[in-house]
């Protein structure tokens, strides 16, 4: 009786995903009266005392039939009575439980041919239980996979840390920008600026900037790609940096917003973190994004250089500023790792239930029968 | 679609191809407006349907004369695209050739290339080449007996011609990476290694360590010593300082009648250390006997070999055994690894170099691929009451046969991602040099494997396997044409066949509600 975590997503990146199950993780040592067994299969450097961490080998993406079956014998081993992935890794036998962050491939028409797609469309088939970070995400699972049972497919919200997010002091924030090269207004963008079919939408940011005849602020990029955009003639800097959290928050305390442009979010934690530390955001109502900014973002279409260059100024209004930094504080407030880590251990106690009563012993004989016919016929090298 | 109805079955089923292999590639099964509107156009719009139609039916461009004398047709309206397919379709010459396409009607594809490939270039057929072969004959009505005289030619190449692949010492195949490292390119790396080096430390985790508090041996080192003169000092310093040596392991080194009086080092080592066996042999044996005889002497619970050219981090040993000890369902323990062009280059060195592989989860098909544990791993030595010893015939080819038999037993193999080895690319070695000895035993070794290995699923008809899926689900699964086009058509049948099972649990369980 012990819940296995596949850590696989520290191996891939330490984005979004990797921070959620950071914060979580602790959380459920204390949420929960099971073992909790974390696989390492690679990228993870955090302590985290209470759980037990062993190595596991590392994923590619390909032969995963073999991978399921070495994550069974994992799990067997510790005698797991669930298995979440922090990606969409399955065992065979082991009951899962799937957190969806989002429906990105799906809803953008990505190639769902490719390995890594597929595999997703397998994690959401083996899981007997799907916990979405947003109500939209759940739409979207529940419109792809109508087979789900709805009252089996419940939401939690991503949280952030108050006591990391959080308004840094005017002096924290003077070292900052000195310690960066920023010495006038600045907005910012977090995350990759380039990715399949553009749905982080960074290039709408970038190009209302290129049509403004006076460029009176700089752009602070954090994470994502190192090359950044070109400043052309406008004189502002773009600078690129990648910082730890309590940097970021000092990053976001100093800003004039936080441009999130969007066109789709499974949930869109920058916007609430940004909120916590008094950073007015402009952002879209697309994907999970109006649950996450309520009526506290500056809002726009997404698809409008003008009203996005319209938005840049009127975000810096004192009397607005002012307005969504108080709505933002309070919106922000909602969101927090707790009650998140606590619908996780809730779902896993209900799996761990059911599969003592043996609800799905027969689905899974029969999975496990068709995940080795399909690995008998996998011949990608 | 009028036009193709009118037409035989098989016929129109060529047509069809016709139109999205050659007109319409990206629209499968997209509309024939070509198809139709190709009467008023142009001889460039004809002319490469008619080369298309020729390499269709009768496997060959057409002369010159040939597409002159049916473009004409088509374009000034004698003839319809269709009469042309009928044609071409029906000549005496597609006829002859669909006669040798029928080469044994009744052996599947699968079951046939495999035996092509088995007979004729006297190696196992990888899965993926017979899914690639099968996939052409299929969607590209390609001749089974195309594909005999393709691995015919290859093999006349080999050896008549000595068109083999041409081996370079000074490059090497990353393992699991794709990419190749040359001596030079590694030199420059290891050039700008600024001393003191600092080499990866040891990822270590607290749930795996083990007690060793009693005297019991764990590991059983076996070295096969022939000629290794120049390494046996170095050899000796590497595997006396790993961390768990004198606590949990011993040493036994086959001296294969070597000329180089390597004893006289080991012999030193040997008054300092009592864990380690020498035995020399009064003739010349070869590796796998020499491995053969350590491991019956061996009495650790775990076996590794130790090449003398290759080095490990002091902890190797115990980042082994505390996988093995950690979990009883491991069978072999094995790892990534970094290479190194410079046999005297240290672990830490070669760490901060960083050329390493990226081996993968060991399935029988990779495997069959790539010798991925070939390097330094440490199994149970209980397994070879199950699947034997080492085939002491092999010169170099040996290990990989063990493995494979060790897969075809179910063993498991646990890879270590921390990599505590270092693998010498030795310019002597004689293991992938093609027509060497080393070369026609791995060929062999896939051959015997590859008979067992390959599953019937991949290897049997297409009504078959549609049948074994639809089974196991418990319902009907229908394929079409388009799908089937796709190579993978059978992975992407399994993943709907899951997909289905999923949906059948769900609602079983809405039903009890």
């Amino acid at each position: 009786m012990a819940l296995v975590i596949d850590g696989v997503f520290f191996q891939l990146a330490q984005s979004g995903i990797a921070r959620v199950w950071r914060a979580v993780i602790p959380r459920l040592v204390a949420e929960l009266d099971m073992p909790i067994v974390l696989l390492d299969r690679g990228g993870i450097d955090m302590e985290l005392p209470g759980v037990e961490v062993v190595p596991f080998p590392s994923y590619k993406s390909k032969f995963n039939a073999y991978d399921s079956a070495l994550l069974e014998k994992v799990c067997r081993h510790y005698n797991a009575s669930v298995f979440a992935s922090t990606y969409y890794t399955t065992p065979l036998h082991t009951p899962s439980m799937l957190l969806v962050y989002d429906m990105i491939p799906e809803r953008l028409a990505f190639d769902l041919t490719l390995r890594d797609w597929r595999e997703k469309e397998i994690a959401i088939a083996h899981a007997r239980r799907h916990i979405c970070i947003s109500h939209n995400t759940r739409k979207d699972l529940l419109d792809y996979y109508p087979e789900l049972d709805p009252e089996m497919t419940t939401v939690a919200h991503c949280g952030i840390e108050p006591s990391v997010f959080k308004p840094a002091d005017e002096s924290a924030i003077a070292a900052f920008r000195r310690k960066i090269g920023l010495n006038r207004s600045y907005y910012i963008f977090v995350g990759s600026r380039a990715q399949h079919k553009n749905y982080k939408n960074a290039s709408l940011f970038f190009d209302a900037v290129k049509t403004m005849r006076k460029v009176d602020f700089d752009v602070l990029c954090v994470g994502g790609e190192k090359n950044v955009e070109a400043s052309e003639s406008g004189g502002h800097k773009i600078i690129q940096v990648d910082l730890d959290d309590d940097n970021l928050a000092i990053a976001y305390s100093g800003a004039a917003a936080l441009v999130y442009p969007s066109l789709y979010e499974g949930f869109g934690l920058p916007v609430a973190e940004a909120m916590s530390c008094r950073c007015p955001v402009i952002s879209t109502a697309h994907g999970s994004l109006p649950e996450v900014t309520g009526t506290a973002a500056l809002t726009v279409s997404g698809f409008s250089v003008p009203e996005m260059v319209e938005a840049l100024s009127t975000v810096r209004q004192d009397a607005v500023r002012a307005g969504l930094i108080e709505q933002g504080i309070a919106q922000a407030s909602q969101f927090r790792w707790e009650s998140f880590s606590h619908e996780i251990a809730r779902v896993a106690r209900e799996i761990a239930a059911d599969e003592r009563a043996g609800k799905f012993k027969a689905f899974y004989d029969k999975w496990a029968e068709l995940r080795a016919l399909q690995g008998d016929v996998d011949v990608l090298a | 679609m009028q036009l193709i109805t009118h037409l035989p079955g098989w016929m129109s089923q060529a047509l069809r191809f016709c139109r999205w292999i050659f007109m319409e590639p990206s629209a499968i099964p997209g509309s024939p407006r070509r198809l139709h509107a190709a009467h008023s156009e142009s001889a460039e719009s004809v002319e490469p349907l008619v080369v298309r139609i020729y390499e269709l039916a009768l496997h060959r461009t057409p002369s010159l004369n040939e597409r002159v004398h049916w473009t004409n047709a088509v374009v000034s309206g004698q003839m319809s695209i269709s009469g042309l397919v009928n044609a071409v379709f029906n000549s005496p010459e597609a006829e002859q050739l669909s006669g040798s396409s029928r080469l044994l009607p009744d052996v599947p594809n699968g079951k046939l290339v495999q035996f092509a490939y088995d007979s004729i270039l006297g190696r196992g057929a990888m899965a993926a080449e017979i899914v690639h072969w099968d996939h052409r004959i299929r969607q590209q009505h390609l001749g089974r007996d195309v594909v005999l005289t393709s691995l015919f030619t290859q093999r006349a190449n080999e050896v008549l011609v000595q068109q083999g692949p041409v081996f370079n010492p000074d490059v090497c195949d990353v393992m699991g990476t794709g990419r190749l490292i040359n001596v030079k390119d590694w030199q420059k790396r290891a050039n700008a290694v600024t001393e003191p080096v600092k080499g990866a430390e040891p990822k270590v985790y607290r749930s795996l360590a083990f007690s060793r508090d009693n005297n019991e041996i764990l590991v059983s080192a076996v070295a096969s010593l022939y000629r290794g003169g120049d390494y046996i000092e170095q050899f000796m310093e590497n595997i006396t300082s790993q961390t768990i040596f004198s606590s949990c392991c011993e040493l036994i080194i086959i001296d294969a009648d070597s000329p180089e009086n390597e004893y006289e080092v080991i012999s030193s080592y040997m008054q300092r250390f009592p864990n380690i066996v020498y035995h020399r042999a009064s003739t010349r044996i070869g590796i796998y006997e020499a491995w053969n005889l350590g491991v019956k002497m061996a009495r650790g619970k775990y076996v590794t070999n130790t090449n003398l050219d290759d080095l490990r981090r002091r902890d190797s040993f115990e980042r082994q055994v505390e996988i093995l000890e950690k979990f009883p369902f491991v069978d072999v323990a094995y790892q990534d690894f970094y290479y190194s062009f410079d046999g005297k280059a240290s672990v830490a060195k070669t760490a901060a170099v960083g050329v390493k592989s990226d081996v993968p989860v060991i399935t029988p098909y990779n495997l069959m691929r790539s010798n991925s544990p070939h390097n330094a791993p440490m199994w149970r030595r209980s397994i070879h009451d199950d699947v034997g010893y080492f085939d002491a015939s092999y010169r170099s080819a040996g290990d990989y046969d063990f493995w494979l038999r060790c897969v075809e037993a179910g063993k498991v193999f646990y890879k270590i991602n921390d990599p505590h080895v270092v693998y010498f690319v030795n310019p002597e070695g004689l293991s992938t040099q093609p027509n060497t000895r080393g070369h026609e035993e791995g060929k062999h070794v896939t051959q015997l494997h590859g008979r067992v290995m390959i599953s019937s699923r991949l290897l049997g008809s297409d009504e078959d396997f549609l049948a074994e899926a639809s089974h196991a689900v418990g319902v009907s699964i229908n394929v079409s044409e388009a799908e089937r086009a796709a190579e993978d058509w059978r992975y992407a049948v399994s993943q709907r066949a899951m997909r289905l099972c999923s949906i059948a649990s769900r609602n079983n369980s809405a039903a009890k509600k």
